[in-house]
C-alpha cells in the first residue's frame, strides 16, 4: 500500500546529502562564510543580522533551497536484477539499467568525498549519452558496497590475475602521454581572471621575471613575447605531467572472471570495473620514441572507461614489446592478434610525406605574407616560423616511418588496423562483427600509382573512422572480397 | 506489430501551454515596453501569430503524421511537420528505456519514452499514459535479453 502512496516518495533511496553543496552552482555556498561572520560579530543578534542582508540571506536561501529539491528528487534503488534512477527536474526521468547491459561503473572518491564518506559511482551503457555517463550518482558507502557486491558476486571465488605496472613505468607513460593544451588553458585563463581582478600588474611582473631569468643564461636576444608564449607551453606542460602522474599512481589491472577492474589515483582514488565481453578494442598506441625503444601503451575502447576529462581509457600504461602479449594474454585471454595481410609498398612514400611537406612548404609563405603586412614584427614572425616548421618536420619524419608499419589483416574474425594519426602509431584490434562500413577512395596521385585508402568506420558506444593509408588497389579488394566485403557496384 | 499514435489530449495540452505563454509574454510586454509601442506590438504579433500558426497547422500536423509500429524485432517511427522522415531501431540494440511521466499526464498526455540504444536513442513523445507504461514495461523486457 505504501509503494503507491504519494508519501512513499520520502522514504526512497537518495543520493548523499553532501551532494547538496555540489547542485549549488560551483562554489557559491562559500558566500555563508562572510555571512556566518557577520552573524558572529553581531553576537547571534538575528533581527539585526536580517535586517542588514536580508537580500543576500533569501538569495543563498533559494539557491540552497533548490539543491535541496533538486537532491530530494533524484532517487534510485538498487535491487538483484537492475538499477533504477528518477532524475531530471522533480525526479521524473525514470530509468533502469539492466545489468548485462551495463558496460562499466566507474567509483571515484576525492578528498573532500572521503571527508564525507561517500563515492561518485558513473554507470555506462553502449548507449550514446549526450551527458557524458548515462546515470551519475553520489553514494553512500552502505549503497556504495551494495552494488560492488552485487557487481562483483559473480566472480567471487574464480581466480585473479592482477597486472601492476612498475612506477618507473608510470613516470614514463606521464611523461608520454601529457597534454601541453589542458595546462596552458588552465594557466592562460588563471593570468586572464588574475588581470581582470588586480589590472595587468602580474602579467607584466611576470613577463619581467621570465625574460630577465632567460636572458640570463641564453646568449641569443629572443622576444619577451615568446618568452612568456614558451614559458607558459613548459608550465602547462609540467601541470599535465603532475596531473597525469597523480591520476595514474598506484595503478593496477585486476582480472576475475567476467570483470575487469582497474584502480588507479594517489589523491582522488579510483575504480573502474570493467565487464570483458563489453571491450570492443584494443589499441595498441605508440610514438617515434616509443617505437624505437620498442614500449607501448595498450588502451581499451569501453563504454564509460576513459569518458571524463582528462582521462585516458588506458589497460597498460606502458609496457615492452616483449612483454604485451603475455600481460595481454592474461587480461584479455579471448582476444587474438591477427597478422598484417595487406602492406603499403616503400615506393608509396610520397603518398604518406606530401601532406606535412606541402604544410612545412606553407608555412614560409604565411610569414613572408605577415611579414608585408606587419614589417615591424619580423623578428616575432621569424621567431614563429622556426618554431612552427619544427613540429611539421617532425611529422614529416614520423609520416615517413609510418611506411614501414602501416597495414591490415584479418583472421580468425578479428581485424588488425596499423595506421599512423598525427604522431601516434596505432595498432588497433578489432572483432570484424563490430565493422559497420568500409570505404575506399583514390586522391589523384594514388589513382596515377594504382593505390587506394581505406576508411573503416567500427561502431560501438560511438561510432569510430580509422582512416589505412596507399595500398595497392587490386591487392585491397582482393582481401576485403576474400573477408566478405564485395565493394564492386553494378 | 503494434501502432501507438500521439494522443490528442497532448495536443490539446500543448495548445493550452502555448496560450498561458502568449498571455505571460503579452502581459511582460505591456510592462516593459509600453514606451516603445512598436517594440511591444512587434514582440505581441509574433508571438501570437508563432501561437496560431503552430496551434493550428504544424502541431496538429504533427499529431497527424506520427505513427510508431513496434514488433518483435524492430521500431519503426514516422515523424514530421513540414518535412517528415522515418527512423529504423533493431530492438536488439536497445541498451536501457527511460520513461517521463509529467504529473496529471492521464489528463495532458505529457508522457514520453525513451529507447536508448547502440550510440543512439529513438523518443516516443505525447502516448497516454497506459500507453506509455505498456510501452516501457514491454521494451524494457527486450532490453533485459540484450547484452
Amino acid at each position: 500500500m505504501l509503494e503507491n502512496h504519494l508519501f512513499s516518495y520520502i522514504f526512497k533511496s537518495r543520493q548523499h546529502p553532501v551532494k547538496i553543496f555540489t547542485y549549488t552552482t560551483s562554489v557559491f555556498w562559500l558566500l555563508l562564510i562572510p555571512l556566518a561572520r557577520k552573524l558572529y560579530l553581531l553576537r547571534f543578534d538575528v533581527a539585526e543580522w536580517f535586517r542588514g542582508d536580508w537580500l543576500d540571506i533569501i538569495t543563498i536561501s533559494l539557491i540552497f533551497g533548490f539543491a535541496f529539491l533538486r537532491w530530494f528528487f533524484i532517487t534510485f534503488s538498487i535491487d538483484n536484477e537492475s538499477i533504477k534512477t528518477g532524475t531530471g527536474y522533480f525526479g521524473l526521468i525514470k530509468s533502469k539499467f539492466n545489468y548485462n547491459n551495463i558496460c562499466s561503473v566507474t567509483c571515484s572518491q576525492g578528498p573532500f568525498y572521503r571527508f564525507f564518506g561517500c563515492y561518485k559511482v558513473c554507470i555506462d551503457t553502449n548507449s550514446d549519452s549526450m551527458r557524458g555517463h548515462d546515470v551519475t550518482l553520489t553514494l553512500k558507502k552502505s549503497d556504495f558496497k551494495h552494488l560492488t557486491e552485487i557487481l562483483k558476486e559473480k566472480n567471487v571465488g574464480k581466480v585473479k590475475y592482477s597486472y601492476t605496472p612498475k612506477k618507473v613505468h608510470l613516470i614514463i607513460f606521464s611523461f608520454l602521454f601529457s597534454s601541453t593544451l589542458s595546462g596552458v588553458i588552465l594557466l592562460s585563463t588563471l593570468m586572464i581572471e588574475a588581470s581582470r581582478i588586480i589590472g595587468r600588474q602580474l602579467e607584466q611582473r611576470y613577463l619581467i621575471i621570465v625574460n630577465n631569468r632567460i636572458q640570463s643564461f641564453l646568449t641569443i636576444n629572443l622576444p619577451p613575447i615568446a618568452i612568456a608564449a614558451a614559458s607558459i607551453i613548459v608550465i602547462g606542460w609540467l601541470y599535465s605531467l603532475a596531473v597525469n602522474l597523480l591520476r595514474h599512481w598506484n595503478f593496477t589491472t585486476v582480472r576475475q572472471g567476467d570483470s575487469i577492474v582497474i584502480r588507479s589515483g594517489f589523491i582522488t582514488n579510483r575504480e573502474n570495473v570493467i565487464m570483458r565481453d563489453k571491450i570492443y578494442s584494443v589499441d595498441i598506441r605508440q610514438n617515434f620514441f616509443m617505437r624505437m625503444f620498442r614500449i607501448c601503451s595498450v588502451n581499451i575502447d569501453c563504454a564509460g572507461y576513459g569518458k571524463g576529462r582528462r582521462q585516458i581509457a588506458v589497460l597498460l600504461p606502458v609496457t615492452t614489446k616483449r612483454e604485451i602479449n603475455n600481460s595481454l594474454k592474461i587480461l584479455l585471454p579471448d582476444y587474438v592478434r591477427p597478422h598484417k595481410k595487406l602492406k603499403c609498398r616503400f615506393r608509396d612514400f610520397i603518398g604518406f610525406t606530401t601532406p606535412p611537406f606541402l604544410l612545412g612548404l606553407a608555412i614560409p609563405v604565411v610569414s613572408y605574407i605577415l611579414w608585408l603586412i606587419f614589417p615591424d614584427w619580423v623578428v616575432v614572425i621569424r621567431f614563429v616560423t622556426f618554431i612552427a616548421e619544427i613540429p611539421v618536420f617532425w611529422l614529416i619524419v614520423v609520416k615517413f616511418a609510418s611506411i614501414f608499419t602501416t597495414g591490415v589483416g584479418f583472421e580468425d574474425g578479428y581485424a588488425v588496423l596499423n595506421y599512423c594519426k598525427l604522431y601516434q602509431f596505432h595498432t588497433v584490434t578489432i572483432p570484424t562483427e563490430q565493422i559497420s562500413r568500409i570505404d575506399y577512395y583514390q586522391t589523384i596521385l594514388q589513382k596515377w600509382n594504382n593505390n587506394c585508402s581505406l576508411r573503416i568506420y567500427t561502431y560501438s558506444e560511438k561510432v569510430k573512422c580509422h582512416k589505412v593509408k596507399n595500398f595497392p588497389f587490386k591487392q585491397a579488394l582482393t582481401l576485403l572480397e576474400n573477408q566478405g566485403y564485395n565493394m564492386k557496384v553494378k | 506489430m503494434k501502432r501507438y499514435v500521439p494522443a490528442k489530449m497532448a495536443l490539446h495540452s500543448i495548445r493550452f501551454i502555448m496560450v498561458i505563454l502568449a498571455v505571460a509574454v503579452t502581459i511582460l510586454s505591456y510592462i516593459f515596453f509600453n514606451n516603445h509601442n512598436i517594440i511591444m506590438w512587434i514582440i505581441i504579433g509574433v508571438c501570437w501569430g508563432a501561437v496560431i500558426l503552430y496551434g493550428v497547422f504544424f502541431i496538429p500536423l504533427y499529431f497527424k503524421k506520427t505513427v510508431y509500429n513496434i514488433s518483435d524485432t524492430d521500431i519503426r517511427k514516422k515523424t514530421g511537420m513540414v518535412f517528415f522522415s522515418k527512423q529504423y531501431m533493431k530492438v536488439r540494440s536497445i541498451q536501457y528505456v527511460s520513461t517521463i511521466i509529467t504529473p496529471f499526464s492521464k489528463l495532458t498526455g505529457l508522457n514520453f519514452i525513451i529507447a536508448n540504444a547502440w550510440g543512439g536513442r529513438m523518443v516516443f513523445c505525447f502516448l497516454t499514459r497506459d500507453e506509455a507504461m505498456e510501452l516501457s514495461s514491454h521494451l524494457d523486457e527486450m532490453a533485459k535479453n540484450n547484452s
